[in-house]
């Protein structure tokens, strides 16, 4: 009866001091959200269930593209004493200025996908970013080499974010590499959506100009002129390429209605910032900016891609058939400044 | 259709003035220099790109406008009757989605559609019913449904598109004689809310009813539910451009009529029609949403910046109200 008393007192105690350790290291995260996109949304859905598989809790915060909104969400988290915000800004400086209230706070803050303002770049704890300029230089490698001085329209994202300008730089970067001597010959933007896409091939089309090749800076303003030129009759006219590599253009790729991608997927920069968030938790070194993995995508490689739905990506890290491991990046020690641009002919 | 330029007014001048002097007219008020000013417009722009006249850009301009031409015709009808809608993009978005989802679950086409319409009219009711029963400010109650409609559409979605895989592509992508179906549809409903505010009682109470409520609720008009009849009519056109935008672009996005408002708003009011109600016609819209549409449309193709195409679009606007406020001043 003794002994039972004392096992069941020294289970009671044992179990008790688990829970107040979990508790002690479970970590409560705000992730700050630029708006309602597909690729935020799903980089905020991969860190958040990584996150709480983990033991930790995470509030998402969606600042509507708004840099008011997104300081005032940030002021939110550090007035709840979080123990880290992520932020994925919609905008450098508006970013910055609230990393630099976190920091002045003593809360860690980490940058996800788009980049601090170059003067703030000391400022983050941590930053995974996507490698803008080499997309564009992968691509524009790509296009000059297999399609050499063939004329070129770009159908690009939002302008003033930085994205795209990087990415345009990066293009023009990567066909004189290769001396593709291809010609940008119009360039607009498709605000990252189908329907400006559709809208904006459309225009192209219709200017008669001489282009044989597409690039459209994402899969969804890729669907908008894959479908303008589907109802022009024009399919297998023009060569075109996207970037993210998302699910809907390796079906692309496989049936021949396009020739490549750049990934980007969301999923691997959301797993990335989750474990340089977990080594800053444990106090271990990890390195302070990494890029994402952007490979080349064909035809020919797309079964190996990363997934961009969430499901099928934890599932094939569960399996072992997918190995992320931040510390094996190459680290990053500085950013690119981006030009400001437009519509150009 | 020049006789739709504010019905009350000019019907019964109109028709007792000789044909020259009636054409004179029509140049110099209403529609006519919005006409002249596209005109000119497109002669300048297809100096400069002679591809911009092509039949292939008319069809696609006359396109890329059916969509905000729809809805432009529902909100000229509340703006004439002292209404506003802020709400209507995230309607068309979240009623899009509604119906991508259903479509994705396997329901029926027709069925969808129904749905669709339905909830578009039921839900411009009930904001038509609190505006008109409680007299708040549509402006700020249509602001707060707007939140509503992209907060359920955000949830329902969580931020991604649904795609219609191949589904209800008829509306939006068939053609008819060359031309796409919702050309047809945008045309066919201009003419048709044309015939009812020039040619019918719903018509002449519409602008009555914007002009002074006061005054015709005193000559007989039930102000409260007639208002509740226009929010209904304002669903349907937003029903129908909904079935359109998601059939054109296959999916169902909590975004993808965001900003449709201020389109919409920018249309009528380019179109003639005053935010104070009692003033507006729907041939001056049809060429708002022309004109609009034009200039974003040749920017592309003569290769202007972006920016650029965001300075002419706010001054056609600018431009469009001084002229009007300038020509009722002068009446």
């Amino acid at each position: 009866m003794f002994n039972l008393k004392t096992m069941l007192m020294a289970t009671t105690l044992a179990v008790a001091s688990l829970g107040s350790t979990l508790a002690a290291s479970a970590k409560d995260i705000g992730f700050v959200l630029a708006g309602p996109d597909v690729f935020y949304a799903t980089e905020a859905e991969t860190f958040t269930r990584l996150a709480k598989a983990a033991g930790n809790t995470v509030t998402v915060a969606n600042s509507e593209y708004s840099p008011s909104k997104e300081l005032a969400n940030v002021e939110d988290f550090i007035a709840r004493k979080v123990d880290a915000i992520v932020i994925l800004t919609s905008k450098a400086e508006a970013g910055t200025e609230a990393a630099k209230r976190a920091k002045e706070a003593g809360i860690p803050i980490f940058f996800v996908s788009a980049l601090p303002s170059p003067g703030g770049y000391d400022i983050p704890t941590g930053i995974v970013s996507g490698d803008w300029v080499g997309m564009g230089k992968t691509i524009g490698s790509y296009i000059g080499t297999h399609q050499p001085g063939e004329g070129v329209v770009l159908l690009e994202g939002v302008y003033g974010q930085g994205t795209t300008e990087l990415i345009h730089q990066g293009f023009l970067d990567g066909v004189a590499a290769v001396n593709g001597g291809n010609k940008v010959v119009m360039n607009a933007s498709g605000n990252w959506n189908r329907q400006d896409g559709l809208k904006v091939m459309q225009d192209f089309l219709a200017a008669n100009k001489p282009f044989k090749v597409v690039y459209a800076m994402n899969e969804e303003m890729a669907a908008g002129a894959i479908q303008a030129i589907t109802e022009a009759g024009k399919l297998g006219q023009f060569t075109i390429y996207s970037s993210n590599g998302k699910e809907i253009g390796w079906k692309w790729m496989k049936d021949g209605v396009m020739a490549g991608t750049v990934a980007n997927p969301p999923t691997l920069e959301g797993d990335f910032v989750f474990q340089m968030v977990q080594a800053y938790f444990a106090g271990k070194p990890y390195p302070r900016h990494v890029y994402n993995i952007q490979p080349m995508l064909t035809k020919d490689n797309v079964d190996g891609a990363v997934p961009w739905n969430v499901d099928n990506y934890l599932a094939k890290k569960a399996n072992g058939s997918l190995v992320i491991d931040l510390f094996a990046q190459k680290p990053v020690n500085g950013m690119a400044a981006w030009k400001p641009l437009g519509n150009s002919n | 259709m020049s006789t739709q330029d504010n019905v009350k007014a000019t019907l019964p001048s109109v028709a007792s003035q000789p044909d020259g002097w009636r054409a004179l007219r029509f140049v110099g008020r209403g529609t006519g220099p919005l006409l002249l000013a596209l005109i000119l417009y497109i002669a300048v722009i297809s100096a400069i790109a002679p591809a911009f006249l092509s039949p292939f850009n008319i069809r696609n301009v006359l396109l890329q406008v059916s969509v905000s031409g729809i809805v432009s015709i529902g909100m000229t009808i509340m703006i004439i009757a002292g209404q506003i809608d802020l709400s209507v993009g995230y309607l068309v978005s979240f009623v899009a989605c509604v119906m991508a989802f259903l479509l994705q679950a396997g329901w029926p086409e027709a069925g969808v559609a129904v749905i669709g319409l339905l909830l578009c009219v039921a839900m411009q009711m009930v904001t038509g019913f609190v505006v008109s029963r409680l007299k708040v400010e549509p402006f700020i109650i249509t602001l707060g449904t707007m939140a509503i409609y992209r907060g359920f559409a955000m949830l329902m979605t969580k931020g991604t598109e649904i795609p219609l895989d191949g589904k209800f592509e008829l509306l939006g992508r068939s053609h008819v004689f060359g031309l796409p179906t919702p050309v047809y549809v945008f045309v066919g409903l201009s003419v048709a809310a044309w015939f009812v505010l020039g040619r019918t009682v719903f018509g002449r109470r519409l602008f009555a009813v914007g002009e002074n409520g006061e005054a015709a609720f005193l000559a007989g008009v039930n102000v409260r539910n007639f208002k509740v009849r226009v929010y209904a009519l304002h669903g349907l056109l937003a029903g129908i451009a909904a079935l359109i935008l998601m059939s054109r672009i296959g999916v169902g996005s909590p975004t993808m009529a965001a900003g449709l408002e201020l389109e919409t708003i920018a249309a009528s009011v380019v179109g003639g029609a005053a935010l104070a109600g009692g003033r507006g016609s729907i041939f001056g819209t049809f060429l708002g949403v022309i004109f609009l549409g034009i200039i974003s449309n040749s920017m592309n193709i003569i290769g202007v910046s972006t920016f650029w195409q965001y300075v002419m679009l706010g001054s056609v606007v600018v431009i469009a109200v001084i002229l009007g406020s300038l020509a009722r001043t002068e009446r």
